[in-house]
């Protein structure tokens, strides 16, 4: 990536300047990469906004106004900007998980095939794996800057497979799916889902306000609305709450497995390679392989999630090899609290058995 | 891509015309962004360094083995440009597919251009569902909070519908309450929920054809005031807890209970309607119309700004609907602001403090000060009526708990002594089935309203033509 990064100091400076008038809608960056590296915090600790009715006056995600620009909107993106790891802190809800946990996860399960995109590539003439590994690298980033959940960059991914599976798409137009699907994804589970205007500009304004929507109204129709796809995000949590309630695990240590894990999963996201493997065999592989870094002394039950043994050592071995390479963008991803526990080197994860 | 959208074809033909020209224009311009340095580094910019801490921001493949990586440098330094077109495909495209998306294999034959059908595939010999001249658009029953409801009468089988118009907006495309809304119902098929028929699309507006249910539980508690007839307040309870115990298995929570939201049908039938927040984790405080939406049924903890949300959410108003059906008036009628439906609440349950709610201090509006000291009182002395029946009192008192980790679950509360008169096999029934498929389970006539059990039907009919204005 060394011709991308222009490295003289000068043509530094000339990229921030630009940065800063294009990224008028998006000024978060900074202060986010800034935080993104302090240690997990519980949420309680930051002045969120609630659903009182004291803050959303004027939030209205659903009026045609644009809010953008209103304080009250810029306050409610800030506080919505938390760094994603610092969110399982506050989900782990045993009490809800004890409710209804078991029977939500059988429901899960039991849909897990029926939202699976297999081959989404097959038919596509035009989009390789290659530029979905591309545009997937830039999604990744671009779900950090607007602190949107994991939960929404899984739905994204999702939502990108199944439509590929209905549509051929040109190459040109691969980008705009993918910020297309991204909305989508957000409106379905995030509170301040991005706005449309933010993301074209993401896009250098390449399509036009009319494109993006008229490809949302297409994606919807072709996915006739099916959009509660079970998630990877969705079994990573299952499980962590699992071996929490089992005492098979301390919190801490559990939620930091997750945490590492779902770099992981983010990863895996972007290869072509791991669409093939269900949701819920990724959440556990990645929890074993999680655990096997940070060195737990009691490691996931790799059968909790019922898959057959071989399935998973296949996407146990690619997901080695697949942060093996990838070891420098994963600890970029990851809080620097865990990158250090699990010193993330190549040798260690070879020792691996 | 628009062909779909666009209702004249001659129309069409232009804007898909003028689309495509739009298309290659942007298309012409990604490939300039190579030539002009300039250009091609702020979207690399923008593309890369999102996180560009590292110098990596693509995701390295599994097939670019460790061994290869030096094939893989030279690949991404010599583009970074995902979107273009690939030169050496081998699979060739023809012009046309310049368009964004190519459409003509998927769309042009079965479907009218006119209309988006969103309902399942059927076989093609099965009347056609999903076509918006396929309902005829009856009076106007309510102004929701993003959408307009018709009574509606389908041409294919006369029966009625509820057509919820959404108006799709142009800044931001179609809402995220519709798309919620459509995507949870989809999934959700059971006996107390109400029943999504059918989705349709067109240009400006997005409709949701509903099952038609007579009334909702407002209008039903308005026509029999003084609190309702105590066997019915039951079957009500039972159902809306049946509803709720089974999106609650699919950690869905409604987020939006309050009585014009509970559908009641002339049987009896308690349907959860309105899942424009189901999963929203923000509750508007004002409807499109900028009408202030009610506090009476939010739980105290959102009130103070909570944000930790689960099932226990709609567990209080549960609680209120309770009291409400049993009592006559609503549980906590604010009539201001939060502080005095707040107020309201401790005025009946207590002033909470840390012993009796563990984490109330730091909610981020809990301001001591700001709130007067009350004991926690019987609920009987506030609602008189909770004596009437057994066990009503305890029941109420569980689900209306300030802190939500202490409410009973729709699960626990099913099996709650309160309902221990009812039929067993009430507990056995599949999703599907209405509760009064068991014998001996129906309505009671309500009290003072049995002389005028036979105009029944009539007056519903007058309840529906004013309703939810």
């Amino acid at each position: 990536m060394v011709t991308s990064c222009p490295t003289s100091p000068a043509a530094r400076a000339r990229r921030r300047d630009n940065d800063q008038n294009l990224r008028a809608p998006v000024k978060k960056s900074r202060r986010l990469r800034l935080r993104r590296k302090e240690p997990l915090q519980p949420l309680n600790s930051l002045p969120l906004l609630g659903d009182s009715g004291v803050c959303d006056l004027f939030e209205s995600p659903s009026s045609g106004s644009d809010g953008v620009d209103s304080p009250a909107a810029s306050a409610a993106r800030d506080c919505g900007l938390l760094p994603g790891p610092a969110r399982p802190w506050a989900q782990l809800d045993l009490q809800t998980f004890r409710d209804y946990g078991q029977s939500c996860y059988a429901f899960h399960k039991a849909r897990e095939s029926h939202f699976h995109p297999r081959e989404s590539l097959a038919q596509q003439p035009q989009v390789t794996a290659e530029s979905r590994c591309k545009l997937l690298s830039w999604l990744i980033p671009v779900h950090r800057q607007f602190g949107l959940s994991f939960e929404s960059l899984c739905l994204t991914v999702n939502i990108l497979d199944r439509f590929l599976i209905t549509t051929p798409v040109a190459a040109d137009c691969f980008q705009l799916l993918g910020v297309t699907s991204l909305l989508i994804a957000c409106k379905q589970v995030e509170v301040h889902p991005p706005r449309v205007k933010q993301l074209l500009a993401l896009c250098c304004n390449t399509f036009s306000r009319q494109q993006l929507c008229n490809l949302e109204c297409i994606v919807l129709h072709k996915l006739h609305f099916s959009l509660g796809a079970p998630t990877i995000s969705f079994f990573l949590e299952h499980y962590t709450h699992v071996r929490v309630e089992a005492e098979q695990a301390e919190v801490s240590e559990a939620l930091e497995a997750q945490t590492l894990a779902q770099g992981m999963a983010e990863l895996s996201l972007a290869d072509y390679a791991f669409t093939s493997y269900s949701p819920s065999l990724l959440a556990i592989c990645c929890l074993a392989l999680a655990d096997r870094m940070l060195r737990l002394p009691s490691p996931v039950d790799l059968l909790l999630g019922e898959h057959p043994e071989a399935a998973l050592q296949d996407c146990l071995g690619k997901l080695q090899l697949l942060v093996t390479i990838n070891e420098a963008s994963l600890t970029h991803m990851l809080p620097l609290q865990i990158c250090e526990k699990c010193s993330l080197a190549p040798s260690l994860i070879k020792a691996v058995p | 891509m628009c062909d779909l959208i666009e209702p004249q074809p001659a129309e069409k033909i232009g804007k898909m015309k003028k689309l495509r020209r739009t298309l290659s224009e942007s298309f012409s311009r990604i490939a300039l962004k190579k030539d002009d340095t300039t250009f091609d580094e702020i979207c690399v910019t923008k593309m890369s360094t999102r996180n560009c801490q590292g110098m990596d921001s693509v995701i390295k493949p599994l097939d670019t083995i460790p061994e290869d990586k030096k094939v893989r440098v030279q690949r991404t330094q010599s583009t970074f440009d995902p979107f273009e077109k690939p030169t050496n495909q081998v699979k060739r495209v023809h012009s046309e597919n310049n368009a964004c998306i190519n459409f003509k294999t998927s769309s042009a034959g079965k479907e009218s251009p006119k209309v988006r059908r969103h309902s399942s595939p059927s076989s093609p010999t099965s009347p056609k569902f999903g076509k918006a001249d396929s309902y005829e658009k009856l009076e106007k029953l309510g102004e929701g909070s993003y959408a307009t409801v018709y009574k509606g009468k389908s041409k294919v089988n006369g029966k009625l519908v509820a057509l919820k118009v959404i108006r799709l907006q142009e800044e931001e495309g179609t809402p995220f309450t519709a798309i919620r809304e459509a995507s949870l119902l989809k999934g959700l098929k059971h006996a107390n929920i109400v029943l999504l028929h059918d989705i349709i699309h067109t240009k400006e507006t997005l409709t949701l054809v509903f099952e038609y249910v007579h009334t909702d539980l407002c209008q039903y508690m308005d026509k029999h005031p003084g609190g309702l007839h105590p066997d019915n307040v039951k079957l009500f309870l039972f159902q809306l807890l049946r509803g709720l115990s089974y999106i609650h298995q699919r950690y869905i929570l409604h987020r939006d209970l309050k009585p014009q939201n509970l559908l009641i049908s002339d049987t009896g039938e308690l349907k959860l309607a309105d899942f424009g927040l189901a999963r929203a984790k923000s509750v508007p405080s004002h409807t499109y119309s900028n009408e202030v939406v009610t506090l009476w049924y939010r739980p105290p903890d959102v009130l103070l700004g909570s944000t930790e949300y689960s099932t226990c959410l709609d567990m209080w108003g549960v609680g209120c609907i309770f009291v409400e059906m049993i009592q006559g008036v609503a549980a906590f009628p604010g009539m201001k602001d939060i502080q005095d439906q707040l107020e309201r609440i401790f005025l009946v349950l207590g002033t909470p403090n840390e012993d009796t709610w563990p984490g109330v201090h730091s909610l981020p509006h809990f301001k001591p000060e700001r709130f007067t000291v009350y004991s926690s009182k019987h609920l009987r002395q506030a609602w008189n009526k909770l004596t009437y029946v057994n066990h009503a009192e305890d029941l109420a008192s569980k689900l209306l708990q300030c802190s939500p980790k202490n409410r009973l679950s729709a699960q626990a509360a099913l099996s709650h002594e309160y309902f221990s008169d009812l039929p067993p096999r009430l507990w056995e029934l599949t999703d599907m089935s209405s509760i009064f498929t068991i014998p001996n389970v129906r309505l009671q006539p309500e009290t003072g309203d049995s002389l005028r059990a036979f105009g029944k039907n009539n007056s519903y009919g007058k309840s529906l033509s004013n309703s939810k204005h």
